[in-house]
């Protein structure tokens, strides 16, 4: 099943034509399955097929979130509003399938809100040139709190149970998420290379006046890859709310800061122009696996909060002393 | 020759969203009187006092940060953990003034750690203190582990009398609040370091080449902003003789907005300690009212969202309008070219 995920990275980054794009991956690769070869060796309930199956089943929901967000870091602006609209999503989902709605409809609409969030933040950066972290500390407020209502109304009712099937479903013995996270990052691999989008996208987070001089139509792309941010976000949702079978206050909570951290890590930076995919996917799989490996290890699930916000700060410090030494 | 007209009073002082702030909170206080008889009760007003002097004492550092264009996320961790050390060392038996040193030196450290990273490694300052409030809650829950929920709850006496102490219904915590926040005010508009706090933050190629040492002063601010979070989380520890996990939760959201429609701007170059405070009264007015009309603790997210987002688009569009856009183009009814 790993190896399923694992193979296609080193493959990718062969042909290295274009000089640092995507030269990230073979090393992060390497660390990614040093540590599983480590937590493998040392602790005999790691390797198991049913906890490599619950870390993997981890990873394919999260992944569906930070396909639109590693996009939104290529154009050099951030959208922390994910783990609120992934929240509001799920939880609204659940709500209407509560309140008697059909499957379709009701994730249609929650998706069809995800979208209208993120037109809302794309609209409001492009339109009046706003900080997007400023603009989406707010809607990551304000869309919680929504969220909060909703799931406070529903109480501990679990979702109806061909929902909480959803997540579940398998296609020849995967799960059906799996499959989409394989399937998304070789979709992603064609595009990154392919694409003339993704060049304008990197061009647009080098340099945004540069990029309006040369016609491409800035304030569109953008305002396209927040709403793909929220949507993509929405769509994590839906699969985590069938997860966790009910209506939960607590659900993406810091999700947004796990994502910038699995971004950078993958390849992508703040200072924008970079960003790559199956580096997300793989610094997803690589924060998994460090915190599963201190679950094996004992160490207090308390800790995980410190562990988190110390992997952020240093692969940010690592961001910025890179990026100050190529400028 | 055309005389230029002099600018308008609030103009000059630069107190103009300052006022504005004021005004709405005015007309809410008036509001709230009317709608709820319980407003004025002194249990009510002692509460409100209780909520301001903490918050203030907080927002003074930050909005020190906001004057030259940072934030610091960190505070409310900052202000838990400080009370949390003071309260750790104070139980196990030192005198009171060593609790209080210890409790300072924890939040000075945190701030210098923020400064070093910031205003030395040049590393994004909302990651930064993002990422030592989750270290510090990290390290709070694991000090905390067993804990019972109340956390630590004996102090000695002479502590908690430094919380409790009042002059005829004024919490003596708020007086000391406000006249810190007078010292702060008087700093910024009579002495040359204040001053050249808002000219770091207005235009900052331009004050690095008078002289001034913008990494120094970055650092001095983000260890100022440790050093009153530390303070406000040991008056407040000494005020509800209470240390636990939950102290200064979410806090730092509050103060940022606070700062915000208090006059500072993200972008830096703006701002005023008065605006601080008038911006603490704002936000612990809008709780109060929401806890008065028993409004559901959600909905006090929603609309604390919704103000953020409301005052970080006006203060984009008066940017915007700054730099010469009529209103016209600016809200897009008609194409740029044609107007103007």
């Amino acid at each position: 099943m790993t190896m399923t995920d694992t193979r296609p990275a080193p493959q990718d980054s062969k042909p290295a034509r274009s000089p640092g794009f995507g030269a990230n991956i073979l090393p992060l690769a390497v660390i990614t399955l040093a540590i599983f070869a480590f937590l493998a060796l040392t602790r005999e309930n790691f390797a198991t097929a049913q906890n490599l199956n619950s870390i993997l089943f981890g990873v394919s929901i999260d992944f569906l979130a930070i396909v639109g967000f590693t996009y939104v870091m290529v154009m050099r602006e951030i959208d922390l509003s994910v783990g609120s609209v992934f929240a509001l999503t799920g939880t609204l989902t659940g709500a209407l399938l509560v309140s008697g709605w059909g499957f379709w409809p009701a994730a249609g609409l929650a998706l069809a809100v995800a979208a209208f969030i993120g037109f809302v933040n794309g609209f409001l950066v492009v339109r009046f040139n706003i900080n997007s972290l400023m603009l989406t500390i707010g809607t990551m407020l304000l869309v919680r709190g929504l969220a909060n209502v909703l799931a406070n109304g529903l109480g501990g009712q679990t979702y109806p149970r061909e929902f909480r099937q959803l997540a579940r479903t398998n296609i020849f013995d995967i799960r059906l998420t799996v499959i989409l996270m394989v399937v998304l990052v070789l979709l992603a691999w064609a595009f990154q290379r392919r694409s003339a989008l993704f060049r304008r996208m990197c061009f647009i987070g080098e340099n945004v006046k540069s990029a309006t001089v040369h016609g491409i139509r800035v304030g569109r792309i953008r305002i396209l890859a927040f709403m793909a941010s929220a949507m993509t976000a929405g769509l994590a949702g839906i699969f985590t709310a069938s997860r966790i079978t009910s209506a939960d206050v607590r659900m993406g909570l810091g999700l947004e800061f796990v994502m910038v951290t699995a971004a950078i890590i993958g390849g992508a930076s703040l200072y924008g122009g970079k960003g790559d995919l199956r580096g997300s996917a793989l610094g997803l799989l690589l924060l998994a696996l460090v915190l599963n490996g201190m679950i094996m290890y004992d160490v207090e699930p308390v800790f995980q909060q410190f562990v988190i916000g110390f992997l952020l700060i240093v692969t940010v410090a690592f961001d910025t002393v890179m990026n100050r030494r190529r400028g | 020759m055309t005389r230029i007209p002099k600018p308008s009073f609030l103009r000059r002082q630069r107190l103009e969203q300052e006022s504005l702030t004021l005004g709405f909170a005015l007309i809410m206080a008036l509001a709230l009187a009317i709608a709820s008889p319980a407003f004025l009760n002194s249990n009510n007003l002692a509460s409100l006092q209780t909520s301001i002097a903490p918050n203030l004492i907080v927002a003074l550092g930050m909005m020190t940060l906001f004057m030259i264009g940072r934030f610091d996320l960190s505070v409310g961790a900052v202000m838990g953990i400080s009370g949390i050390t003071t309260a750790i060392v104070l139980d196990s038996g030192y005198p009171m003034a060593v609790g209080i040193m210890a409790g300072l030196a924890t939040g000075l450290a945190i701030g210098a750690f923020n400064g070093f990273m910031v205003a030395c490694l040049k590393i994004n300052h909302l990651i930064v203190t993002l990422g030592v409030l989750y270290m510090t809650r990290g390290v709070i829950e694991v000090i905390m582990v067993g804990a019972k929920l109340a956390g630590f709850t004996s102090f000695p006496p002479a502590f908690t009398a430094m919380g409790q102490w009042g002059l005829g219904g004024i919490s003596g915590l708020f007086l000391f609040a406000l006249l810190l926040c007078l010292l702060f005010e008087l700093f910024l508009r009579l002495t040359f370091p204040g001053r050249s706090l808002l000219f770091l933050g207005g235009n900052p190629q331009a004050a690095e080449a008078t002289g001034l040492n913008r990494p120094k002063i970055e650092f001095l601010a983000f260890m100022l902003s440790g050093g009153l979070a530390a303070l406000a989380g040991i008056l407040m520890t000494a005020r509800v003789g209470m240390a636990n996990r939950y102290m200064g939760e979410g806090l730092e959201m509050q103060i940022f907005i606070a700062c915000l429609i208090g006059g500072g701007s993200i972008a830096g170059g703006k701002g005023s300690y008065l605006g601080a405070l008038i911006g603490v009264m704002f936000i612990a007015l809008l709780t109060n009212a929401f806890n008065l009309l028993t409004v559901p603790s959600e909905w006090q997210a929603v609309v604390i969202g919704a103000i953020l987002v409301l005052v970080v688009v006006v203060d984009a569009i008066m940017v915007l309008r700054k730099s010469g856009r009529p209103w016209r183009t600016l809200f897009g009814l008609r194409p740029a070219h044609i107007g103007s």
